[in-house]
Order: structure tokens, then C-alpha cells, then sequence
């Protein structure tokens, strides 16, 4: 009986726990997985037989990944972009690091926000300024 | 007879003590203003470095939030 009635809720009403929240069920590294598929393309098309992840990791990681095959080798390269106290610190396949200024700074700056805006938008359905979620966010009102 | 005038390439180059004074002076207030220049764009881009840092922090921040909340 009590199972007729929630399918009769659910018809009515519909799934609460499948629309306001879908991707509830997914591991954090199958979330990350779902990010990297957005933030693999905001750097622009990838090369034919290229590999690209970029992701945020944790709350103060990023990282960029890439695979690719010259002369029938492949290669890879993984850069880790760590934020500190002092600055954010690159670290390139484990090894060399050194603190990022300028246009390199500027570069990984925009790409995160770019990041977080899309994520946000295409895969949370949220609102990358207010947070909330999108069906609930209020509709810009065009001036002009 | 009239005095010849005698061209003398020394003449050229050779300037006063008063000009040199001036130039040295021109010189250095020149160096002190790029001296100056070049501390304001240090201040000028270690603001902003901190401020891109602080960004791309607080977007990390916002992005595990995201996350958690999913």
C-alpha cells in the first residue's frame, strides 16, 4: 500500500531526490570527472590525438593534464597549481616549481573563473553569483 | 689684416661648466623619475598579484562548495 502511494507521489509531484539534486549519487572524483569534461574545452578545441583534463582538485588545487603521442611515444604532463599564503605555486610532474606572476598568473585566473562559471551553470545548474539554483535565480532585466 | 677664423673640432664638443652641471642634474632627475616609475609599477603589480591570487582562491573555494553541496 505504502508503495502504491509514493508511486502515486511521485507521479504526482514528482522524484524530489532526482530532480533537486541528480547528481547526489555520483563519488567527488566522478563529479571531478563531469568538471574536467567542461574544463577541458575552455582553452579552446583540443588537437587530434591530444588528452586534456583541467579541474579543481580541492579548495586550493588545480590541475592541468595532458597526454599526447609524438613518434609513436606517448608523453604526458601534469601541472599542479597550488595556492598559498605568499602566491600560487606551479608545480610541473611533481618536481619543478616556482611561484606564477604575470601573464601566467592572469591566464590561470581567467581560466578558473571561466571554470566556475560554466560548471556552475552547465553541470550544478546553479547560479555562479548568487548560488542559487538556476530555475530560481532572478532574470536579468535588460536595461536597454 | 682681418682675424681668420680657425676651425677647431674641440669647439664642438666642448662645453661649459654650467651646461655639464645641467645635463649631470637632467641626467639624474631622469634616473630618480624611472627609479620612481618602476617602484610604482612593483606597488602597482604586487597589488594586483595578491588580488589574482585572492580570486583564484576564492573560486576554489566556491567550486568544492559546489561540489560538497551536489
Amino acid at each position: 500500500m505504502a508503495d502504491i502511494f509514493k508511486k502515486a507521489m511521485s507521479l504526482i509531484i514528482g522524484n524530489a531526490a532526482k530532480t533537486e539534486r541528480p547528481l547526489r549519487g555520483l563519488t567527488e572524483r566522478q563529479l571531478i570527472q563531469l568538471e574536467s569534461d567542461i574544463g577541458r574545452n575552455i582553452f579552446g578545441p583540443i588537437p587530434e590525438g591530444r588528452r586534456r583534463e583541467f579541474f579543481c582538485l580541492d579548495d586550493s588545487t588545480w590541475v592541468w593534464h595532458e597526454e599526447w603521442v609524438e613518434n609513436k611515444q606517448s608523453h604526458s604532463t601534469t601541472t599542479r597549481y597550488e595556492v598559498h599564503q605568499n602566491g600560487i605555486l606551479k608545480v610541473m610532474d611533481g618536481s619543478n616549481y616556482r611561484f606564477i606572476d604575470g601573464e601566467e598568473l592572469r591566464n590561470l585566473a581567467l581560466a578558473t573563473k571561466m571554470y566556475y562559471e560554466r560548471v556552475s551553470r552547465e553541470l550544478y545548474k546553479k547560479d555562479p553569483h548568487t548560488g542559487l539554483p538556476l530555475d530560481q535565480a532572478p532574470d536579468i532585466i535588460n536595461a536597454a | 689684416m682681418s682675424e681668420s677664423y680657425q676651425y677647431n673640432p674641440e669647439h664642438e664638443t666642448a662645453q661649459p661648466a654650467r651646461t655639464q652641471e645641467q645635463s649631470i642634474d637632467a641626467v639624474e632627475a631622469r634616473e630618480a623619475k624611472e627609479r620612481a616609475e618602476q617602484l610604482r609599477d612593483i606597488g602597482r603589480y604586487t597589488v594586483m598579484s595578491i588580488a589574482t591570487r585572492q580570486e583564484v582562491l576564492t573560486l576554489s573555494l566556491n567550486q568544492e562548495h559546489l561540489r560538497q553541496a551536489a
